[in-house]
């Protein structure tokens, strides 16, 4: 139970780290370099991490015996939301370009 | 039973015993993922739409990006709390699930309450949902994520009076999973909500 705890409290801190690096890069990106496209990149980089830490840290339905179907509708669901955003901004912008 | 929830090396093992509580768990899961779906419609909006300001106030201009750190700070903590708070109920300890329940309570409170003066002091400037394109998607994505908020507050003020007035049963303990579930998961999606609304609103 103390793990549980701990690791809990691990998964907090490095939350938090990663919150207030992307905080830092929206309001500062020429600071660390960036071009605002550059900043966008590495912002949501920092939140696919994020995400990542939370699914591991506090999400946990991994760890039940029969975790394939709880894998699996996740892994659908990610691939609906690929689908419908990455598309949604292709098409748009596509549209736009042939429209102008 | 209460020898194995004390060895349990996680939380979720304790449903493990009982197959009524891991499919209950299984339906939660995937109401959770069709509630995504929805999130990720409206992320698709904003993402198409956050330029369209149609001569209007910029949402660029109206940020206030101090609030928005707070806001986060207040839901990663209670997400702590609330992780602490189940686990504290696992262990059968009553008084500190309670404890950690009413300080993820206050935490939830705070972010809506930061919130909802944000969208006050937006539509204060003449920028309400109505005035263009881009200030509509903002609305509705995060005010969805708002209203969800608002229903778990509620949620966690009826598991904290049945935590306190009925024994800690496989049922109990799978309906306060349920709950630190679905909270878990308003954090997970506020996690791309600051990343993309006021992240790349912020910087595009």
């Amino acid at each position: 139970m103390n793990h549980a705890i701990g690791s809990r409290i691990t998964g907090y801190i490095l939350s938090l780290i990663l919150t207030c690096i992307a905080f830092f890069i929206i309001i500062e990106p020429e600071f660390f370099g960036f071009a605002n496209m550059g900043a966008v990149i590495a912002i949501f980089c920092l939140a696919l991490l994020q995400s990542i830490v939370q699914l591991i840290f506090f999400i946990d339905v991994w760890h039940e015996k029969d975790t394939f179907w709880n894998v699996t509708v996740f892994a659908s669901t990610v691939s609906i939301i690929f689908v419908v955003i990455f598309f949604s901004i292709l098409i748009i912008n596509h549209l736009n370009y042939n429209m102008r | 039973m209460t020898t194995h929830v004390k060895t349990a090396h996680l939380s979720v093992a304790v449903d493990l015993q009982n197959e009524a509580s891991s499919t209950k768990i299984f339906g939660f899961w995937v109401y959770l993922m069709t509630d995504l779906t929805i999130f990720a419609a409206l992320f698709a909006c904003f993402l198409v739409l956050h330029g369209n300001s149609f001569d209007g106030p910029k949402l660029k201009e109206l940020y206030h990006l101090g609030p928005v750190l707070y806001e986060t700070l207040c839901l990663l903590t209670s997400t702590l709390t609330c992780a602490l708070g189940l686990l504290a109920a696992y262990r059968a300890q009553k008084g500190a699930s309670i404890l950690f329940f009413i300080l993820t309570f206050c935490l939830g409170a705070a972010f809506l309450f930061l919130e909802i003066s944000e969208f006050i002091s937006f539509i204060g400037q003449g920028a309400g949902p109505e005035r263009s394109a881009a200030l509509s998607s903002f609305f509705t994505l995060v005010g969805t994520h708002g209203f969800h908020i608002t229903c778990g507050l509620i949620w966690m003020v009826i598991m904290m009076f049945r935590i306190g007035l009925y024994p800690l049963t496989h049922h109990a303990l799978s309906r306060i999973f349920c709950m630190a579930l679905f909270w878990h998961f308003l954090d997970f999606v506020w996690i791309f909500i600051f990343t993309v609304v006021y992240g790349i609103g912020y910087l595009l």
